[in-house]
């Protein structure tokens, strides 16, 4: 498996199922997931493969994701970082701090659709739209924008 | 041995006057001195204290009747004795009409009589002194039973009341007219509400009881009511009194605080539940993202005729319902912006549509919307009300999700009533709501849904929702014409 041409993604949850859900999404995309439990862990990975896009839960119970996030923004030479928040408040206060404040490109709902996950980030790495994940199963409640 | 009886003899015969002297000593404890005329007897009396006055008939400088006047309007208390010649029994008449107290004729031997008779108008003076004092003594006590504050009613053993003074004319608003003679019990059946017996009565002391009543007026009424049976000298009851303190202002200033109360009660389990929200949110949304994307990635991983796919359809359903609860408890604790604007009502329904129209008729009920062209703008919070239509939609739809049903609508309309109202009818042909839940139907109810809508906390978010924007939400509930939820806000 060659990382030259896949983009990485950086997956941070402290939650391990969501990080092995999020890894079989990925997997299903041209993409090279690369996971990271704890922030410490996500920071060192930041900063040592340059990842073009950082999938981020910003409601861990122990740490501020936007605090780890401005360290990893901090260090990240790149400007074409694209940052997907993952929130288990998903109410339009969060929604509107993501997008406004910490100018995050994508906001989901923590549980997610994810077919509507795998749409998001192939749009943010303007991959071609994954036609596998067009048919959903279960339509899901005030589905994510 | 009693004081001596002190005994002014008027008489301007000085030989008579002495032996009336010596017969009263001779014949008991009494104290004599002599006045001869009338402007003696008038000098000694503002002197001195008499028991018992003789009074002759004729006297150099006047009579005896004028010397009686005199000493009445004087204001001495003392027993005048008229003494007359024989002959002149209409002066000793004329003398008791005036206020002597008794009367002698001097015949030969009205001496030996004197010292009875004097006695006697001693006593008599006595008693009616007594008796003047108890007289004052009983108006000085009605006195002070009217001029206090609390209500008095006194009534005998038979229950006829005989006391109702001021107070309690003024605090039951019936005048002592009405109710002096008449029954305890009736009255007490009039004045108070539930209708009160007497309260029962030990004898050992007073019973103190509160009662809601109402003045004759009609308005409201509580009075503490202090109930003690009424002893004579001989220790026996011989009625009762019933002290009545108006207590009104204090049990609706209790009302008030409850109610204060219940209403911090309310806000404090509402932030509660704010926290317990966010708190759980968190914890729950990992294992739903478990439940939700496994059962997804499953789906996907099975070919379309596998019969375990319902199976695992139900459980992401499920997983996005128990989603959707911790969402609203969000929502329910977030704080509003306080951002106002005009705004087209149909603009928020459309939005609100646009959020659950595939909710509804995803659980196969048909929603029809009549939404009037020419509404003019409304002053408000564009997302409150949004809210409040989604609370309305998904709560309509909780009550049409029933299988069985051919055929379910919501009706949602938009249309300008009377007056500067503008209104919007949301209607389900659902499970209607009982008639006895119609009444709190907009209290938050903790405990769940509300006649199988919603989480038991929506309808109290719409009514305050409605609240903020000076508007009226009206229920309206039969099998017939289903469940009608009205919202009339005011136009701009």
């Amino acid at each position: 498996m060659s990382t030259e041409n896949k983009p990485i993604v950086l997956c941070v949850d402290d939650d391990p199922r969501t990080l092995e859900i999020l890894s079989k999404v990925l997997d299903r995309l041209p993409v090279e997931p690369v996971l990271a439990q704890g922030t410490r862990q996500a920071a060192d990975l930041a900063q040592r493969l340059q990842p073009r896009l950082i999938i981020l839960d910003v409601t861990m119970p122990e740490v501020s994701g936007w605090q780890l996030l401005q360290t990893i923004r901090g260090s990240h030479p790149r400007a074409n970082l694209r940052v997907l928040a993952l929130s288990a408040k998903a109410n339009s206060a969060e929604r509107s701090l993501a997008t406004n404040v910490a100018r995050i490109d994508a906001f989901m709902g923590k549980p997610f659709d994810i077919a509507e996950l795998a749409r998001r980030v192939a749009a943010l790495l303007e991959l071609p739209p994954p036609g596998e994940w067009s048919n959903p199963g279960v339509p899901g409640p005030a589905g994510p924008e | 041995m009693t004081d001596p009886l002190r005994v002014l003899i008027v008489e301007d015969n000085e030989d008579h006057a002495r032996l009336a002297c010596e017969f009263l000593q001779v014949a008991g404890n009494f104290v004599t001195e002599i006045a001869t005329d009338v402007a003696e007897l008038h000098a000694r009396l503002a002197a001195s204290r008499y028991d018992v006055v003789t009074l002759d008939y004729n006297l150099p400088d006047g009579n005896g009747l004028a010397a009686l006047q005199e000493i009445n309007a004087r204001g001495h208390s003392v027993a005048v004795i008229m003494v007359t010649g024989r002959g002149d029994e209409r002066v000793a008449a004329q003398a008791i009409q005036r206020g002597a107290l008794d009367y002698v004729v001097k015949t030969g031997d009205y001496l030996s009589m004197l010292p009875a008779t004097v006695q006697k108008a001693a006593r008599t003076q006595a008693i009616m002194a007594a008796n003047q004092r108890s007289l004052e003594q009983i108006r000085y006590q009605a006195l002070l039973l009217d001029n206090v504050h609390d209500a008095v009613v006194v009534w005998d053993l038979a229950g006829t009341i005989t006391f109702w003074n001021r107070a309690a004319e003024h605090l039951f608003g019936w005048g002592a007219d009405t109710w002096l003679g008449r029954r305890a019990v009736d009255c007490y059946r009039t004045l108070f509400d539930p209708p009160a017996d007497l309260p029962p009565l030990d004898r050992t002391g007073p019973v103190t009881t509160e009662r809601h009543g109402r003045r004759r007026t009609g308005e409201e009424l509580w009075v503490s009511s202090s109930l003690t049976p009424l002893h004579d000298a001989a220790d026996q009851v011989i009625g009762y009194m019933d002290v009545s303190r108006d207590i009104t202002a204090r049990k609706q200033l209790e009302a008030q605080i409850q109610a204060g109360q219940a209403h911090l009660a309310q806000a404090a389990r509402l932030a509660a539940i704010g926290e317990l929200a966010s708190g759980v949110a968190h914890q729950i949304s990992n294992p739903l993202t478990t439940i939700i994307a496994e059962t997804q990635l499953l789906l996907r991983a099975l070919p379309a005729s596998d019969p375990n796919r319902e199976a695992l359809e139900a459980i992401e359903r499920g997983g996005w319902r128990a989603q959707e609860a911790v969402q609203r408890l969000l929502d329910f604790s977030r704080p509003a912006s306080g951002t106002r604007a005009d705004l087209s009502v149909n603009e928020t329904i459309g939005h609100a549509v646009t959020l659950v129209g595939g909710l509804i008729e995803a659980v196969g009920v048909k929603l029809d919307m009549a939404l009037a062209s020419d509404l003019p703008p409304v002053h408000g919070n564009t997302r409150q009300l949004e809210d409040l239509w989604v609370n309305l939609l998904l709560m309509a739809r909780d009550a049409t999700d029933d299988d069985t049903a051919p055929e379910r609508h919501i009706r949602l309309r938009s249309y300008r009533a009377a007056d500067q109202w503008l209104r919007v009818d949301v209607n389900d042909d659902g499970r209607p709501i009982p008639a006895e839940q119609l009444a709190t139907i907009f209290e938050p109810d903790f405990a769940g849904p509300v006649a199988g809508r919603g989480t038991g906390l929506e309808l109290s978010i719409c009514r305050e929702i409605v609240r903020q924007h000076a508007g009226q939400i009206t229920v309206d509930s039969t099998p017939d014409h289903g469940t009608t939820f009205s919202v009339l806000l005011p136009m701009r």
